[in-house]
Formats: structure tokens, sequence, C-alpha cells
């Protein structure tokens, strides 16, 4: 499979008034054509800041992007504004986490799909609404008819939702990015909008990159994870191989963190502490402040990304879970096969890889 | 929309009424004699005095003389000045030309050049136009429109002599060279302000959340910042804007005593330092019926702006 998009060595950089933030270090990220990719992590670790450089949508003259997105092979960062407006909405397009305030107030929602329409593909009024109202229907809003001339305010989030889902996908573009797309709505309303979201991208056969918190979201989801944190990717692969046998401690205590049925009177699994600020480059890696597992190395050399397929059980924990002591679980393919890449100093390949 | 029409202008009837009243009792706390105004100063004999209450009803009590003030000025009868024993109706008609100019003079700067500049500075913000233009309403919003006036003076008579800063000329056109001074003093405040408010809300509009989504749909900024930013700052930059411009009334007594002009304002100060009871009211209450309808008309311009006002 092709990849569709490719992130290379992408820093942002952001000023703000306590001093310059290292929002995103180093990320390196392919998204394959017509795939579901989640990217996971803490909130503060650079996820939403990674999208916005794809869409270009950071202010130019308080953040700093180094690096490539390249994007059907072409550098996004190195296009002019007037070329990144023809990819935005028709090539790539966006779905942001709050409904309630994605729309403009004061045209009716109907309008601002229609927009798409007569923007990117030069279409009447009356042929955009057309088309417009055929959108409508294929999110489920109905009747559509009267719901296109209704505004913002007369719709709920999760309706809401839909209609920023419509506008994400009226021009067919190749990539959707969804950044927490069901946070902040009702949780029944969460799974009905994540299943639209699988219908169309199964429809349309768009790449979904879709930005969480949530690996139940990611269960539900995902063909692909990353897992995000302080800026870095610390550990990517596909949903599969993430879920048996994920490498990295962060990955492992997000999967764990879990919440699961028929565990009643037992404690939430949490992860202590917060994310770091981001205002220092550190050496080693970020995570090693909470992890259960660091050692001297991890303080002192930053893990780098590096194919993977399995953890050393450190200091027996994983035994105590019943699971494979040794290196490999059983049944794993060797890792460039399954294309898992993981930073962690406490995998076995990460640390040959390093030398 | 239509009951929410009537509904505003009932209450703009209603406050017009209760405001005659303050109107005019408030006109009669002032400590001058009336018939001193009347006989220019000079003195009266007990019976001419009491001939001229009689003749210009003060005489009766208080609820009489308001009741007949108010029934004359529906029949159209504003009263007679009792310092130029005209018609109040025929006095304000001759000084209106200069003010209304005056006025319009001053609300093109502030709608065609306040308002685009304040656009201009928040979609470049912080840029070196956005500075300056901050500095500069800054100081402006700081300096009374007396002091405007005089430093305008100066500077166009001493140093740079293409306005004349005084008087009136003779029609509409020769006029405008007459009061582009003045209209620059009274509308420098309102200017500032207006250039700020505007400013400030397109920065809020700018960074809202709706924003984002027309950039990611590929609109070019123009389209984004002046289709979707512009109308939701509207309706705040509406408000103040008519706010500032009924205001514009008062200020012109200011500005028209700086620059000798023959207006409703200077005839406001000179009818306020002579007591002339008919003219003092007749002119309170057209300001405010003038910033009433300003108001009125804004609040129509809501409901055709934001259907949260139309359809609730």
């Amino acid at each position: 499979m092709s990849q569709l998009l490719e992130i290379k060595n992408l820093s942002v950089d952001i000023m703000s008034t306590r001093g310059l933030i290292h929002a995103v270090r180093q990320v390196n990220l392919d998204i394959e054509q017509g795939i579901i990719h989640g990217i996971v992590g803490e909130s503060g670790c650079g996820k939403s800041v990674t999208a916005k450089s794809v869409m270009r949508l950071h202010h130019p003259r308080t953040v700093r992007i180094r690096g490539e997105i390249k994007f059907n092979g072409v550098d996004l960062l190195s296009l002019s504004e007037r070329e990144m407006q023809r990819i935005r909405g028709r090539e790539i397009s966006m779905i942001f986490q709050d409904p309630m305030s994605a729309l403009n107030p004061l045209f009716c929602v109907g309008d601002q799909i229609a927009e798409v329409f007569m923007h990117h593909f030069k279409d009447s009024r009356a042929a955009a609404k057309k088309k417009a109202l055929e959108l409508l229907e294929q999110v489920g809003i109905h009747p559509a008819q009267t719901r296109y001339q209704q505004y913002p305010f007369e719709f709920s989030g999760g309706m809401l939702q839909r209609v920023v889902i419509a506008i994400a996908v009226a021009a067919k573009p190749k990539l959707i990015i969804a950044d927490e797309p069901t946070t902040a709505l009702d949780v029944t309303i969460q799974a009905q909008v994540l299943e639209l979201l699988k219908q169309l991208q199964k429809e349309l056969n768009v790449s979904i990159m879709i930005i969480t918190h949530n690996f139940g979201i990611v269960a539900e989801l995902c063909d692909h994870v990353s897992v995000m944190y302080a800026g870095t990717v610390l550990e990517t692969g596909r949903k599969r191989d993430m879920f048996r046998h994920a490498v990295n401690p962060y990955s492992r205590a997000l999967i764990e963190s879990i919440p699961k049925t028929g565990h009643a009177g037992q404690r939430l699994t949490t992860i202590p502490g917060t994310p770091p600020e981001l205002f220092d480059l550190v050496d080693g890696c970020p995570f090693a402040p909470r992890c259960d597992f660091a050692s001297d190395i991890c303080w002192r050399e930053k893990p780098l990304l590096a194919p993977c397929a399995g953890m050393q059980a450190p200091q027996g924990r994983l035994e105590a879970e019943g699971e494979s002591p040794s290196g490999l679980p059983e049944g794993a393919h060797s890792a460039v096969e399954i294309g898992h890449l993981a930073a962690c100093h406490n995998c076995c390949c990460g640390k040959e890889a390093q030398g | 929309m239509g009951k929410y029409i009537l509904k505003r202008t009932l209450q703009m009837l209603f406050t017009i009424a209760v405001v005659s009243v303050l109107i005019f009792s408030v006109v009669r706390i002032t400590p001058t004699d009336p018939i001193t105004s009347i006989t220019r100063g000079k003195p009266a004999s007990e019976e001419t005095i009491a001939a001229l209450k009689k003749e210009y009803n003060l005489d009766q009590s208080m609820p009489v003389q308001y009741i007949n003030w108010v029934s004359d000025m529906f029949h159209g009868d504003f009263g007679k000045s009792y310092q130029y024993r005209e018609s109040v109706a025929s006095i304000i008609a001759v000084r209106m030309m200069t003010t209304l100019q005056l006025m319009l003079q001053s609300a093109v700067l502030i709608v065609f050049i306040a308002i685009p500049f304040g656009m201009l500075s928040a979609s470049k913000m912080n840029s070196l136009l956005d500075q300056t233009a901050t500095v500069t309403s800054l100081v402006l919003v700081s300096s009374p429109s007396f002091f405007t006036g005089i430093l305008l003076m100066l500077l166009f008579t001493m140093v740079w002599p293409v306005f004349p800063t005084f008087g009136t000329g003779t029609d509409f056109i020769s006029n405008i060279r007459y009061l582009a001074l003045p209209s620059i003093a009274l509308a420098a405040v309102h200017m500032a302000l207006i250039m700020r408010i505007t400013r400030s809300n397109m920065v809020e509009q700018l960074s809202a959340n709706y924003i984002q989504t027309a950039t990611a749909k590929g609109l070019s900024r123009p389209e984004v910042v002046y289709k979707h930013a512009l109308k939701n700052a509207a309706i705040p930059i509406l408000t103040v804007t008519s706010l500032e411009l009924s205001g514009l009334l008062g200020g012109s007594v200011m500005v028209e005593k700086v620059f000798s002009l023959n207006g409703i304002g200077s005839l406001l100060a000179d009818s306020i330092n002579k007591s002339d009871y008919p003219v003092i009211q007749s002119l309170t209450l057209l300001m405010v019926i003038i910033f009433l309808l300003c108001n009125l008309i804004v609040d129509i311009l809501y409901a055709v702006l934001d259907p949260r006002i139309r359809l609730k």
C-alpha cells in the first residue's frame, strides 16, 4: 500500500507569552491510503499541533514548522498559501473537536456545506444546494429540505458534528483529519458519529487521521495507531499488534487505562502524573519521569523509533499478568514485516538499532 | 420579526414620553429667570412682567404648562423662543442645515475610515500598521473635541492654511471645505473609539473556531475575514457606531462653539445661558428622538443579521 501522507522530522515551535514551546519534536509518521490511523496520547502531547501543521492552520508569525509533510509526494510546507488553499477542503479536510462552535452561527448550515462546492468546483448556487441536500441525507440529517435552512443554534451537538462531517467529506478528499471528533459529545452520540465516520470511510475510500485520547475509540475504529507523548511518537503500528503486544510502557499504560466492565469495586487504572510542559528540550526519554521501568539509559539517551515486535519483560511485571516473559510474544511476526515501530530502551530491538 | 419591530417601537414611544417629562422639569430647575431673557436684561415694570408671563404661558402651574407644551407640539407648534421672539421651529430650521452637514461629514469619516482601518488592523494584527493605528487611536480617544479643534485651528492657520478655520460657506458644496476641520474635531474621539472596538471584535472573531473551519474548507483569507468574521463582528460594531453617531449631535455643541458655527449646537449653548425654555426643550427632545431612532434601527439590523434574535 502506498503512503498518502509522509511526515518526516516534523518539529513545531510555538511562541507563547511564557516562552518557546517545542510542541512537536522530530515526528515521523506515515499514513497509508484508505485506512483509519489513530493518533493517541494525553492532552498537550502535540497531537492537534501535528494535525494543524498538515493543514497549515498555524499562524505563520508565531509558529515555526520545520521538516517535511509530503502529501501524495508533494511537500505541503513548501507550497504557497494560494496552492495550500486548493488542498484544504478539497484534498485534505478537517473535523474539529467542538461542533457547537465549529460552524458560523450566522449562516444556515446548508449554505455552509454548499460553500465547499461553490468554492472548489465553481458550482452555481442551485447546483451546490442540490449537492448539499444530498449530503445532508447521506450523513443522516432528515428532512434535509427543512434542516438545510436552519441555523447552528437549532441543532444538537451530535447533529452539528454530522454537518461538520458533511463539510469535511463534501469535496471527496483523500485525507480527513478528525481532531477528537467525539470528545464534546454524549457517549451514545459518540458511537453514532464514529459509526458514520466508519461508513463514510468505506464508501469514499478516504484515509482518516483521527486524534483521540481514548484507546476505546482506537479499538472501535482504527486500522493503525500511533502513540504520541510530549511531542514525540513513541510507538506506531497496526491496531491488532498494538493491543496484543504494545512495546512502549506508555502505550501499555494507555491501553490498561481503558475502563473495563465487570470489574466493579476495582480502582480504575491510571498513569500517575501529568505530561511535561514543553518549554525545554530533554536528552532522555520524555516518558522516563512517569515510567515504572525507567533505567539509567532512559534519562540519558533519547530512544529512537525503530522496528520492534515485543518488550523484554521488565522485573517480572509481565509474568504477573500471565504473558510471555521472553522478548517476542508467541505468534508475533518479525518486526519489519508488521511495520511495528517503537521508541523505547526497554525494547530489545530498539536497543540493537541504536547500536 | 414584525412583532419584534412593533415591540421595540412601542418601547421607544414610551421612553420618549418619560424623557419629555424629565426634560421639562430639569429645564425649570436652572437658576436663571426666563423673564430676564425675554426682556433681554432690561428692567421691566410689574405689569410688563405679568403681561409677558401671560403671553408665554409662564403664569400657569407646571403640569398645565407641560400639557400645553405637549399638545402644542402635536399641532406642530414648538413654542416661541424667549431670546429671539420667533417660533422655535423656524429658528431650528435655519440652523439645522449646518449641523446636519457637520454630522454627516463626521459620520462619513467614522464609517468609511474608522471601521475599515479597524478591520485592517485586526487582520494584520501586530503589524506596523496595527501598532500605529492603536497608538493613534489611543491618543485621539483621550483628547476632547475642543482640544483637537483648537490644535487643528492652530495647525491650519499657522502651518498649512488650506482649510478655513471658522464660519460657514453659502451652500452645501462650499460648506464641505468650511466644515472639514470641525467634522474632524467632532469625529476624532468617536473614530478612535470605533476603530478600537472594530479591531478588538474582529480579533475576537478571527480566533473563533468557525474561522478555523472556514479556513480548513479552503476559503481565501479575504473570504474568511470579510464574509465569515465580519458578519459576526458587525453586531457589536453596529451597537457602538449607532451610539457614537447619535452622540454626535451632543458633541456638536462644543465643536460649533470652537469653530464659531451657527448650528444647532451653538444655539443650544446660547439658549441654556439665556434660559430659553422652549428652545432647550425642543432641542433636547430632538436629540433624544434621534438617539432612540438610531437605537431602533440598530435593533432591527440585529434581527436582520442574527438568526438567534430573529427566530426567537
